[in-house]
């Protein structure tokens, strides 16, 4: 055998992994890479919602023999750390984990530095290996916390903070804005913007700038876990038509044919209208379960260019079960283009819930966008209609953005 | 199975035994049948080459032996198939993959995309080594480095960590050759492992499978189209042509006196370097008339007879598998003739051409 590979070789190129490639690509569409930025705020905002409004005090003092509330007199106490969890206050799961995350992402991330800082002759390798595995750690954790802190189903008292400020001699820090997005005031009904309400209020007197900014959470949950839902449900399904063909993939183009014949809209909407009390959750499996489609059919045709690939009759050669093939060796080769389609997904997913509370059929207590745009319709009050409409616009537009300049970035042709 | 005798190079010991074996495809044009009726047998330690032209059906025979046909439309038929004592036909498929990569493996025609391309090569060899040994994860990737360092490639604890594609195809073949033999096959399945590579890589390559047989005295099924490679690699070998084995025999047999005309057009259809004699330089290659029929098209009787010089009415009727010498057998009607050169072709010229003569010098080119 000749050693003419292993005499003193050339340095060989620095080679790029298809993520890199990729990334490096889509940086180039800078419009798409600042969209970024703002989606990524848009889960910081959605993140922060309690610091920015909430009507429970950071730190409050109550002197001796002072207020109705007997048990908080002469007490300096934290009630806004507590009421995070605490289930009368939030009595949704999006809002407890938008809320603990709040706390867990900013802790990671002084983890992180913190390891770093002490670990400093890492290799770039070493470094992105300990950081799947600190990522990995961290969400395992994350997760066991999240449901502990969620059964637990903390509660406290309900007390009227709002009235105690006015006590003399005490002292409360409230976050930015006062208000909660649930608090009724019925002194307040539709007001016009003022100091006191950025936005004005609606007919319920509830103040839309908090709503705004907590509907930031209900959108992106939804569109986020509705399609996973159904990229989770077409990926399967696509895989198993694409790979087995024949009879599997008769029936499952079947079911998807069937499924596109009816107008996705009017599927979602008979089926919300169903549920006596629709909540978040019911809207996102609704979407989740009539979504499907396009991305099975996607990962179908991935599958079938693929199943025939010499590395498939290899991994057979080898002894490897058909599930291992299906969804180890040729999933990862299939799932490009669904990146792509799973980001315009969320935006399309957004939009629907907000159409659907538009409509009225929407989650009935959650704050959403769809749902401030129909009050302000009701009422007339061109805040609400204008505030939440540039609400979702931006959101959408956002998404859209990303979207396409993944697309473009993941297309060999289109490379700049 | 056998494994318990010491393993010495070769032996008697049949490894792998085909009988009678038969593989259609059922398809809208009708039934094709791709092998029909091969039989052959693999001893212990030896290299039987399976030759023929694209579409005569030793690729598919090949995938028949690890039962990799696609069903539908492929089913065997008929046949068996017997290796350790085991009719493979008649696995479960649960039991075939236990076989499949383990005591069978198979490397591939084309390297290039034989290997999954969103992973590293490490990755995917130690996945098959933690498949079928015993061993955990940071043992396999040692094993792992061994085999490719075996299989000599340049820094392995490097090259492990590079995706597919970073390497070369030759690179990639040495790469599928360390995954298929991380197991310790008694059979190694090499589907023209070397047709995809250029000359000096398929030397190296054919080197290295070489003098790993020699380590390991692993069985080698070659599949083939090029006799060059045959005859430097091969113990036996088998002539397919339209899903029959048309001759079949010792290597050296076989080539110093062929006695099937098939073999010999094969023989004469390689080009020569001598100019001086009838087929030289300046003469046209010698091709054999027409093309494989497609499956559909098999004439009846004799499957060679359409593009034969030597038919005659007699080879309409299916024709013996005569037995010319121990061991080695031809399915013609005129097999001795043939092999003699005294059959007459059709045009009346015995071999006037020299292109029809039994051929000493081409089998020496072969070699």
């Amino acid at each position: 055998m000749t050693d003419s590979q292993t005499s003193s070789s050339p340095p060989r190129p620095e080679y790029k992994t298809y993520g890199q490639i990729v990334w490096g690509q889509f940086k180039k569409y800078r419009l798409s890479y600042y969209s970024v930025y703002g989606v990524l705020a848009l889960f910081v905002i959605a993140m922060v919602a309690p610091v920015l409004a909430m009507n429970v005090p950071f730190y409050m003092h109550i002197p001796e023999g002072v207020g109705p509330y007997t048990q908080l007199q002469g007490t300096t106490s934290f009630p806004w750390f507590a009421a995070l969890f605490d289930q009368n206050f939030f009595d949704s799961g999006v809002d407890i984990f938008f809320n603990f995350l709040l706390f867990y992402v900013p802790v990671s991330l002084v983890g992180w530095t913190l390891m770093m800082r002490f670990k400093k002759d890492l290799t770039d390798t070493a470094r992105s290996k300990a950081r799947l595995r600190f990522i990995g750690i961290a969400s395992l954790v994350g997760i066991v916390l999240f449901s502990v802190i969620y059964l637990m189903a903390f509660s406290q008292p309900y007390v009227d903070y709002a009235s105690l400020k006015e006590l003399e001699g005490a002292r409360l820090i409230f976050p930015l804005i006062e208000y909660s997005y649930r608090d009724v005031d019925l002194m307040a009904v539709s007001q016009g913007p003022s100091l006191e309400h950025f936005l004005g209020t609606d007919r319920q007197g509830r103040d839309v700038f908090t709503r705004l900014i907590y509907g930031t959470r209900i959108s992106l949950t939804i569109g986020v876990v509705a399609v996973s839902i159904y990229t989770a449900i077409g990926l399967v399904l696509g895989s198993l038509a694409g790979f087995f063909g024949g009879r599997v993939d008769n029936i499952i183009l079947r079911m998807i044919e069937i499924m596109m014949c009816f107008p996705v809209l009017f599927l979602i909407l008979t089926l919300a209208g169903f549920i006596e009390e629709p909540s978040i959750f019911h809207i996102m499996l609704i979407i989740g379960l009539t979504g499907w489609t396009g991305i099975a059919r996607l990962v179908r045709g991935e599958f079938l260019r693929l199943r025939n690939q010499d590395f498939v009759q290899a991994a057979i050669a080898l002894g490897f079960t058909r599930a291992r093939i299906i969804f180890r060796h040729v999933l990862p080769n299939a799932v490009q283009p669904v990146f792509v389609s799973a980001t315009f997904g969320v935006a399309g997913a957004i939009l629907i819930e907000a159409t659907l509370s538009f409509l009225g059929v929407g989650p009935a207590n959650a704050p959403s966008w769809g749902q401030i745009l129909t009050s302000g319709r009701n009422t007339q009050q061109m805040t609400l209609i204008l505030s939440s409409g540039f609400a979702i616009f931006v959101t959408i537009s956002l998404l859209n953005l990303i979207g396409e300049g993944l697309r473009d970035a993941t297309d060999p042709k289109l490379r700049k | 199975m056998a494994n318990d005798s010491s393993k010495t190079n070769t032996s008697d010991e049949v490894i792998l035994k085909v009988d009678g074996l038969k593989t259609y495809f059922y398809t809208d044009d009708g039934v094709l049948p791709s092998v029909d009726g091969v039989s052959f047998e693999i001893k212990r330690g030896r290299t039987l080459g399976l030759v023929g032209e694209s579409g005569s059906g030793k690729s598919v025979t090949s995938l028949s032996v690890l039962r990799l046909i696609p069903q539908p439309p492929g089913k065997i038929v008929d046949g068996q198939i017997l290796f350790g004592g085991q009719d493979l036909t008649k696995l479960t498929e649960a039991q075939m993959r236990k076989v499949r990569g383990n005591d069978i493996s198979m490397i591939f025609q084309e390297p290039m995309t034989s290997l999954n391309p969103v992973f590293t090569v490490g990755n995917q060899i130690i996945e098959a080594i933690l498949l079928h040994q015993d061993m955990d994860y940071a043992e396999a990737r040692e094993y792992a480095i061994d085999m490719l360092a075996k299989v000599g490639i340049p820094a392995p604890e490097q090259r492990i960590d590079e995706y597919p594609h970073q390497m070369s195809g030759g690179m990639k073949q040495r790469v599928m050759i360390a995954m298929a033999l991380s197991s310790k096959p008694k059979l190694l399945i090499a589907d023209e492992p070397t047709t995809a590579l250029d000359v000096t890589i398929q030397a190296q390559i054919l080197e290295l499978l070489k003098s790993l047989q020699g380590e390991a005295g692993m069985s080698i099924l070659f599949i083939t189209h090029d006799l060059g490679v045959v005859a430097e690699t091969c113990d036996d070998v088998a002539v397919m042509y339209a899903g029959r084995i048309v001759e079949y025999g010792d290597v050296y047999t076989v080539f110093e006196k062929p006695a099937h005309p098939y073999t010999i057009g094969l023989f004469n259809s390689l080009p020569t370097i001598d100019t001086t004699g009838a087929r030289g330089r300046e003469d046209r290659l010698y091709v054999i008339p027409g093309m494989v029929p497609r499956p559909q098209d098999f004439p009846s009787g004799c499957r060679f007879r359409t593009r034969c010089q030597f038919a005659t009415e007699k080879c309409a009727q299916l024709p013996p598998t005569v037995e010319l010498e121990p061991g080695h057998t031809a399915a013609c009607w005129y097999a001795e003739k043939v092999r003699a050169g005294t059959q007459p072709t059709t045009d009346g010229s015995v071999a006037a051409d020299g292109s029809v003569a039994p051929n000493e010098d081409a089998a020496e080119v072969a070699r």
